[in-house]
């Protein structure tokens, strides 16, 4: 009986999801844009951690078999929540394989589609370091995914001067510029982030950083500058500094 | 009496030759930048001029979609001619039909038709990010972004190869001269250079560690542009030299055409130069917008593209 409910089940819950999410199915850049601050205030859990493990199974979630990917971070530095050394967390869906051309494959995005994929869902690979930006926990506290699906996910890479940078996987943009929508905070609430002024930042010269540059620059920022803003804006809404649990 | 006259005469047509280089911008020879009509509020991240007439802008999605934008009257005004679920960060054209636009999604596509319609030649690759296509001819091409991603095609974009570059800094710009000579500029003050057609890559010398966002490369010299002002140049594509640009704005883009070249970049900011990228000068501000992206079509005609559908064009004086 469970078996022919999970298809239907996963779509109604992946289509609810994509709905609120603003994501039409056939276009996976078309997401809710979040910028910094907003996406920041929707996250329970900031932290920066490398990818240690990746596990696709099926789980009994919400009284339905449900396809999931396990991830497990040795979580380096966390910024906002509470969040142990090391992180187990499940996204929807199974990693989707990259279309071959070959046979017949249902493809979308370059991907093939199947019914135990989640079209969009961003994705890790063993020894990827990232800084992560989780929604709280939902469908009974089982799976989570980045704010904005690959919006939350940001890829820490190391240059050969030795700077380290981060971005996401469309370059960083509207991290400044996007404006509110609304989803957990609106423009009125802002305190660091203001996309609609000449200079999208406030003051952040306190903690060395220089603002301007920050917001002007295209794709990636230098990692520290990106974190101490992002821990400026939890702060800044009354929230905690970050705790890694032992 | 006679010779003081003289004196005068001389001071007077130094005064005029000199005068007109003092004014803010290259030079009168090289136009002046004007503020055009906004496209739309969403931003522009990619432009390409094939003459002072046709030009074609693309750049982000809006909430239902994006689109790719023509002109016909060098930049004053724009049409929508397809619309794209991607966004696009890169345009390159040959011809008035031939051209080809890449994105955030690793996704090519071609078109034949001026813009009308667009044929995917490479898939959607998640996660990946191109910044930069260029053509030289209706066969080769390249395409650069993101984590050293760099492609190339010998066929029109049929088919891509992925070229290995062992590199981690974001490509920003690949530009070619030649078939065999090219040059790339990236994140962490990198510049590529090719002379093999883009097989082999070798790291330059550049003593800066600024990104470099934009590139402009002609027969014999190039300039790459970047974080807070930095401009480089180079006559032969291996020693590179620091030049003032006279602003500390993040420059993300250039275009020459001859000796005359033009950067743009945040709060508008727009140098330059008429002498092959010796010195820079800062143009008057037309608009306090990020300008992204820059195509000279001729000394005298050009067209920058930036935030929030801001449009910035270069005409004759």
């Amino acid at each position: 009986m469970f078996k022919s409910r999970i298809p239907l089940f996963r779509i109604a819950v992946s289509a609810l999801i994509a709905l609120a999410l603003g994501m039409p199915a056939a276009a996976h850049h078309l997401v809710l844009r979040f910028n910094l601050e907003e996406m920041t205030a929707t996250a329970d859990r900031v932290f920066v951690g490398r990818c240690t493990t990746v596990e696709e199974t099926r789980e009994m979630i919400a009284q339905g078999m449900m396809a999931v990917t396990r991830y497990t971070f040795e979580v380096e530095r966390v910024i906002k929540g509470r969040v142990p050394k090391t992180l187990t967390f499940r996204q929807e869906g199974h990693r989707a394989r990259i279309a071959t051309g070959k046979g017949k494959e249902m493809v979308a995005h370059g991907r093939v589609v199947s019914p135990d994929t989640f079209h969009g869902m961003s994705e890790y690979e063993v020894g990827d370091r990232v800084v992560l930006f989780l929604i709280p926990d939902y469908l009974g506290g089982k799976v989570t995914y980045p704010v904005g699906l690959y919006q939350g996910a940001f890829r820490v890479s190391d240059m050969p001067s030795g700077q380290r940078l981060v971005r996401n996987s469309i370059n960083n943009l509207g991290l400044f510029t996007a404006p509110y929508n609304g989803w957990k905070l609106k423009a009125a609430d802002a305190h660091v982030v203001f996309p609609d002024r000449d200079n999208a930042i406030g003051d952040v010269s306190a903690l060395g950083v220089d603002g301007a540059a920050l917001v002007r620059k295209r794709g990636s920022l230098p990692l520290e500058d990106f974190l101490k803003v992002v821990e400026r804006i939890v702060a800044a809404h009354g929230g905690s500094k970050g705790a890694l649990l032992q | 009496m006679k010779k003081l006259s003289s004196l005068c005469e001389c001071v007077l047509l130094a005064c005029a030759i000199l005068l007109p280089s003092c004014r803010s911008g290259p030079s009168a020879q090289t136009g002046r930048w004007v503020a055009g009509s906004p496209v739309a509020e969403v931003n522009l991240l990619g432009v390409d001029l094939i003459d002072d007439k046709n030009g074609w802008a693309v750049g982000d999605i809006g909430v239902m979609n994006g689109a790719v934008l023509r002109t016909t009257d060098s930049g004053k005004t724009w049409q929508a001619v397809s619309k794209t679920d991607e966004i696009l960060a890169a345009v390159k054209f040959i011809s008035p039909t031939r051209g080809w636009v890449a994105g955030y999604a690793g996704r090519i596509q071609r078109t034949d038709d001026g813009g009308l319609t667009w044929k995917v030649q490479r898939a959607e690759h998640e996660g990946e990010v191109l910044n930069s296509v260029f053509f030289l001819d209706a066969d080769r091409g390249w395409a650069a972004g993101g984590s050293g991603l760099l492609l190339l095609t010998i066929d029109g974009g049929a088919s891509w190869e992925v070229i290995p570059t062992g590199r981690a800094e974001d490509f920003w710009s690949v530009k070619f001269v030649t078939r065999d000579r090219g040059l790339i500029a990236g994140e962490d003050g990198l510049i590529l250079a090719t002379v093999d057609g883009g097989r082999e890559w070798a790291a330059q010398s550049t003593g800066t560690t600024r990104a470099l966002l934009g590139l402009a490369a002609g027969a014999d010299f190039a300039v790459a542009v970047g974080e807070k002002g930095t401009i480089l140049r180079s006559d032969n594509s291996k020693s590179w030299s620091v030049i003032d640009s006279g602003t500390d704005e993040t420059l993300n883009a250039a275009g020459l055409n001859g000796a005359v070249c033009w950067a743009v970049g945040s709060r508008g900011a727009t140098v330059g130069s008429a002498d092959g990228g010796r010195t820079w000068k800062p143009a008057e501000a037309t608009l306090q917008r990020d300008l992204m992206s820059v195509s000279i079509s001729s000394p005298v005609r050009g067209v920058a593209v930036g935030r929030r559908g801001a449009v910035q064009l270069l005409s004759p004086e």
